[in-house]
């Protein structure tokens, strides 16, 4: 039997996944800057490997996962410090960064995404 | 919103069967843990405490659980109700809308000793572990008793109302996730004495609570509060103990050697 999930609950599950996304592509992003040492053609041919499609999506997710895990942060600065002490408002706030996380991500995921469409039409 | 369903069920008498299902635990049984279900006949205001008490007369005598005053006042009937962290004596059949079964379980991110009864040592130690109480200046001459101005009761009113029942603390994902956090109980306690003006011993309890399982660990998830059988502001409470910790208190005089300066501090 599990704990009922709310709002709030769901804020930290998130801020949880995405911490731990973010960790592992920094572990990826931090990693692959061993190819400089190695020569410029396996550089060459580690970043074309951000061009294909899963990287793409991938790189949607990512950005995804920093836009929640920032704005959550703020989110719980702003909850503690404000003196507005409802749990209306931490609602309120919740759905406020959840708008703001999906409308901030539409104009990166078009830049993102296009090619690929691109490379299907050609 | 239980008065209301007292006055009509009062009214019309409704009967009605509902189903509880209740997660049992039995160290010594194999498998140790499974679900019993009880099919009752009870009303809208019928409170979950007699419920359980009438399975243990009537139905199931190996049902264990916790239960003392009956009252609200005890804090030792805390269990998962339908999800929620509450005191069995103070939710009514009512309060679970619907037909649907309800669910009953022990609190969790603790150890369970016996169905519905949990090992509560670990946590009260943590409340413990932050010097909850008041480290009294010596009292001049002809003083009788230590006493504070009704406004700077107020400010820590709400927190004296805690019956160290535990929703709170059990209901907190971050505890669940991290064993060692001190837990909201804990931490309204903290900010109890940390406020309280008598105590002289505040900056012991701002040392503790400032850790790295300390007081950052709450992302005002808000479960605690919700849980709160006395309607404590939990998060409130952790959230004055972390303006506490960032920006000082406004006695300056008592809080000066403690956390980061202030800057321009007296005006």
């Amino acid at each position: 039997m599990r704990y009922s999930i709310k709002e709030g609950m769901l804020s930290w599950l998130l801020h949880r996944l995405t911490g731990i996304g973010i960790f592992i592509f920094l572990i990826i992003h931090v990693m692959g800057a061993i190819y400089l040492k190695i020569g410029p053609e396996e550089w060459n041919h580690h970043v074309e490997l951000f061009n294909t499609p899963f990287f793409r999506v991938a790189e949607v997710g990512l950005m995804g996962a920093i836009l929640w895990h920032g704005l959550n942060g703020l989110r719980i600065i702003i909850i503690d410090f404000s003196g507005i002490r409802t749990s209306h408002f931490a609602k309120f706030l919740f759905w406020i960064i959840v708008f703001l996380t999906i409308l901030l991500m539409l104009p990166g995921t078009y830049i993102l995404l296009k090619p690929l469409f691109e490379g299907v039409a050609g | 919103m239980s008065i209301l369903v007292n006055l009509r069920s009062r009214q019309g008498f409704i009967e009605m069967l509902r189903v509880f299902r209740i997660q049992r635990f039995n160290p010594e049984r194999e498998p140790n843990q499974w679900v019993d279900e009880y099919t009752l006949e009870v009303n809208e205001d019928d409170k979950i405490l007699d419920i359980l008490l009438k399975i243990r007369d009537e139905v199931d005598t190996t049902l264990g659980f916790r239960a003392s005053c009956a009252h609200g006042v005890c804090g030792s009937d805390g269990m998962m109700i339908d999800g929620l962290n509450r005191l069995a004596c103070q939710t009514f059949v009512g309060d679970v809308p619907g037909r649907k079964p309800i669910n009953i379980a022990p609190l969790k991110g603790v150890p369970v000793e016996k169905d519905l009864i949990v090992d509560m040592d670990p946590l009260l130690d943590k409340v413990k572990s932050v010097n909850p109480w008041v480290v009294a200046k010596e009292h001049k001459a002809g003083e009788r008793e230590l006493l504070m101005s009704q406004e700077d009761f107020e400010k820590i009113e709400d927190m004296t109302k805690c019956i160290w029942c535990s929703c709170c603390t059990t209901s907190c994902p971050s505890l669940w996730s991290d064993s060692d956090y001190l837990g909201p109980q804990a931490l309204v306690m903290a900010a109890r004495f940390i406020l309280d003006t008598r105590n002289e011993d505040a900056e012991k309890i701002i040392e503790k609570v400032g850790g790295l399982d300390g007081v950052f660990r709450c992302h005002t998830i808000g479960n605690c509060t919700d849980a709160c059988p006395r309607d404590i502001d939990v998060t409130g409470a952790i959230a004055a103990v972390k303006k506490v910790l960032l920006q000082g208190i406004d006695n300056e005089d008592k809080f000066s050697n403690i956390v980061w300066e202030k800057g321009d501090e007296k005006e």
